[in-house]
């Protein structure tokens, strides 16, 4: 039978054990040895990586719908988000899930240069249609992207967004990471 | 304290005790990797929850070292 000197010296070399492996765990998601890093925005909470749409304004508050989703919707275009990229990437593949009411074009757009203007557009079209949701995937070269304190800045573009009257809903923003 | 066993209430409180040592040199050493790499440590770990088991075992440390 353990004494409790045998079990206290386990429970002791576990909590400091705790803290180190932790630590190397975050060393991992930070330098992302294994080549690639999911993360999902589902705009219920913060997400470290993806930032809410902005600015106020022509990005409303994020709401919750009666199904317990919540979204934000754009009711004047461009509007922006940051990507943080903890580490150099090639590639971002990004999954769109979307509300586009009046089928407008939907263009995303990654900022390549330090200036506020250049940035290079891909369109978002609507792939599938899942329970009412558009979801459509787009993929960007990261290695053009212009880095500001590792985030990457993107643009979510409809031109005429605000004559139209209409609004584009999101309610999730998924990226894959790919070195 | 809620265990009778006074061997046994020894033992807790000196785990608390490491808890408390424990989590506030993991809480000062990620600080300042924080302070130096911005949302090195905080993309992936809560620091608040460090910081509440900081307090709560530290607490409860002092009071025991009082009695």
């Amino acid at each position: 039978m353990l004494n409790i000197e045998k079990i206290y010296k386990i429970l002791k070399t576990i909590l400091i054990l705790i803290p180190v492996i932790t630590f190397i765990w975050i060393i991992d998601r930070n330098f992302v040895f294994s080549g690639h890093m999911n993360t999902s925005y589902t705009f219920d909470k913060n997400n470290p990586f993806i930032s809410i749409l902005t600015p106020a304004g022509r990005a409303l508050k994020i709401e919750r719908n009666d199904f317990g989703d919540y979204s934000q919707k754009i009711i004047i275009d461009p509007v922006y988000f940051n990507l943080y990229s903890p580490t150099k990437f090639k590639t971002a593949k990004f999954t769109f899930t979307y509300k586009n009411p009046l089928n407008r074009e939907i263009k995303i757009g990654q900022k390549i240069f330090n200036d506020d203007w250049s940035y290079w557009f891909e369109d978002l079209r609507c792939d599938e249609n899942i329970g009412g949701w558009c979801v459509g995937r787009v993929e960007f070269d990261l290695t053009k992207a212009s880095l500001d304190k590792r985030n990457i800045k993107f643009m979510i573009s409809s031109p005429g967004l605000d004559k139209s009257g209409s609004e584009i809903e999101f309610t999730t923003i998924e990226v894959e990471l790919i070195k | 304290m809620f265990i009778k066993n006074e061997k046994l209430n020894h033992y807790f409180l000196k785990v608390i005790n490491d808890i408390f040592y424990i989590s506030l040199i993991t809480f000062l050493l990620f600080s300042v990797i924080e302070l130096f790499l911005a949302k090195f440590i905080t993309s992936f770990v809560n620091m608040n929850i460090l910081l509440i088991t900081v307090f709560i075992t530290g607490i409860i440390t002092i009071l025991n070292n009082k009695q």
